[in-house]
């Protein structure tokens, strides 16, 4: 039985909008192995996104225990969590979020800048990473210089340059036509199979989703196993 | 070194909004040096003052007159070396907007009271050897184009009737706090004669004394001594250290000085305001950003010196540019504002500039404060939701 790295004891998470509490999360418990690739699938506002962030550190439960990569988050500060993260979290945005100031290979070194390492292991660090993601020509280009579909790959550069213990990706083919999509799954499939990577995904694209070796429902707030 | 890179093109990111933030900052450095150097200006006579030279005036009011014949009287009293008088010769060249200071004074003792005069001997010897000849400061003879040899037609105020001066020396000063360069001087003895036939009343008086105290004596006692030989008597003297002099002139604009130091403020006020609607313009447009930084696993101290130093740079530039334009601003200044009526240095000193640099660094630190406490209390979700 391989270990963990994502366990949930009986997280719930809820709002309160306009004087309502609204539950997001209803008293969610499981597990994710190590070298796992999960997607977790659902309809609009039944809480992907909010379990993903709270996976991160990002948000936190209002109860229940998280603990990711052997590290239980809900006694963290914001800081801890930020130093926590850059460490063990991989994380590829929808809508890429790269600096569009930094070229692809400055927002790719960017969470290196936390590390010690020195400019030429960056340097190393980033050529490696974009290589792997096929754009080791276009180190020096602006996010406007370049497609949807490369920009999302700069962000899941972005994302291992660091080595993190598990990549979280939020909706990572959301924006992206079928083709720069299936690019994006075939490279995150790769991470998966051949560096090991513990990947959670959150997407509504049951196509996307096929790509994962485990899926989940999520719905108004409950995990649920496939139909 | 990605951060010191990020926080650069951030700085220049929006070149239109930092180039208006830049030129409204470097219009308040502009007019705050130049409110500086007016300042620096009023209090340059007292930094430059000599410590042996006393100022002698009516005790009632500086502009009365004191009677030619104390000159004698003063030359007796203990510690004092050199008697030296003069007055106010007030004139114009072509009309009352072309006016200058001009002053007439005892040459004989004129050189000796005032070593910051600096000019050539044998231009000395011909202004000594000439009566109706003048000398004229650097600046003024840059300002009317005038040179050694020239006839200066000059209309009298306080010197009724009209003046034709020969130019006999140009001279430069080593203290334009004491001695202008924008200034003209006459033999008093040359002008006292003119005002035999058109104002007798004012013949044989003089507007001040100065007399300098020989080395050693303390001039306290000599203060003293002159006030005491001329107590009781119809004219009563009031004398004080040249630099007590100066600086009670500087006083009596205390409000006006104080009302420039304010309006300093005022203007340090305005950039401050300038730089921190760019700035929360700024922060505000990358919020999300800062967000996405956040969950790479930045912490609010790196967001902080982003900002921070993005303050400082533009504050710096700003800065820079202000001093760039402060230079040509501040000749043209001496000439336009002080019109040549007591035409001072106006130059731009290195407490200036740090004065300016210093204000500056201030106004960008100020200025980061509020976008700076923003950021350190958003949390990463907020800045990830922000639609900017």
């Amino acid at each position: 039985m391989v270990d963990p790295v994502v366990s949930l004891q009986k997280v719930t998470k809820s709002y309160s909008r306009a004087g309502t509490d609204v539950s997001v999360l209803r008293d969610l418990s499981f597990d994710i192995p190590a070298g796992t690739f999960l997607a977790i699938m659902g309809p609009s506002g039944s809480g992907k996104s909010t379990l993903l962030n709270v996976m991160a550190g990002i948000d936190r439960p209002t109860s229940g225990s998280v603990v990711v990569a052997g590290t239980r988050l809900d006694g963290l500060s914001e800081g801890e969590m930020a130093r926590w993260r850059a460490r063990h979290i991989g994380y590829v945005f929808q809508t890429y979020n790269l600096i569009p100031v930094l070229t692809a290979a400055e927002n790719v070194e960017l969470p290196l800048a936390l590390t010690h390492l020195t400019r030429r292991e960056r340097s190393d660090h980033v050529r490696t990473a974009l290589r792997l993601v096929g754009l080791g020509d276009r180190m020096a280009h602006y996010p406007r210089q370049l497609s949807g579909g490369q920009e999302q790959r700069v962000g899941v550069a972005r994302a291992i340059v660091s080595d993190p213990t598990m990549i979280l990706a939020d909706e990572p083919t959301g924006n992206l036509d079928r083709e720069s999509a299936d690019d994006i799954l075939t490279l995150l499939a790769r991470l998966n199979r051949e560096l090991g990577k513990t990947i959670v995904m959150v997407t509504h694209d049951p196509r996307a989703a096929e790509r994962a070796q485990m899926i989940r429902y999520l719905e108004k707030g409950v995990l649920e196993m496939p139909p | 070194m990605t951060l010191m890179r990020l926080m650069f093109r951030n700085t220049v990111r929006r070149p239109v909004r930092l180039a208006l933030t830049v030129g409204g900052l470097a219009m308040v450095v502009l007019a705050f040096g130049l409110l500086r150097l007016t300042l620096d200006e009023w209090h340059s006579g007292v930094k430059a003052a000599a410590n042996n030279r006393l100022i002698t005036v009516h005790a009632m009011s500086d502009s009365l007159l004191l009677p030619l014949s104390y000159r004698e009287r003063m030359a007796v009293v203990p510690g004092v070396q050199v008697v030296h008088y003069g007055n106010v010769f007030g004139v114009e060249y072509r009309d009352a907007k072309e006016s200058f200071g001009a002053f007439a004074e005892h040459m004989s003792t004129f050189f000796e009271t005032y070593p910051e005069v600096i000019l050539n001997e044998g231009d000395r010897l011909a202004f000594l050897k000439d009566r109706g000849g003048c000398l004229i400061g650097l600046k003024l003879a840059a300002r009317f184009g005038w040179k050694v040899g020239d006839v200066i037609p000059l209309k009298g105020t306080t010197h009724p009737g009209n003046w034709d001066l020969v130019v006999r020396g140009i001279f430069r000063s080593s203290s334009p706090g004491i001695m202008g360069e924008g200034e003209l001087y006459v033999h008093w003895e040359f002008a006292n004669e003119r005002l035999r036939a058109t104002a007798p009343d004012r013949v044989d008086q003089v507007g001040w004394y100065v007399t300098t105290t020989a080395p050693g004596v303390n001039p306290r006692t000599v203060v003293a001594a002159i006030d005491a030989t001329f107590a009781n008597s119809f004219a009563e003297t009031r004398t004080e250290r040249e630099q007590a002099y100066i600086a009670g002139w500087v006083a009596r604009s205390g409000a006006l000085l104080d009302a420039l130091d304010w309006l300093s403020g005022v203007m340090n006020g305005i950039a401050a305001l300038v730089l921190v609607n760019a700035l929360a313009m700024a922060v505000r447009e990358r919020t999300r950003e800062y967000g996405v930084m956040k969950t790479l696993g930045f912490q609010p101290r790196h967001l902080v010196a982003l900002v921070l130093g993005e303050s400082l740079l533009v504050a710096l530039g700003g800065a820079l540019a202000g001093l760039g334009l402060l230079y040509p601003a501040a000749r043209l200044y001496a000439v336009m504002v002080a019109g040549g009526k007591t035409v001072g240095a106006y130059e731009i000193t290195s407490e200036t500039i740090g004065m300016c640099l210093g204000v500056m660094g201030l106004v960008g630190l100020l200025a980061a404060l509020w976008p700076a406490v923003r950021l350190s209390r958003m949390t990463t979700l907020e800045g990830l939701r922000h639609r900017g």
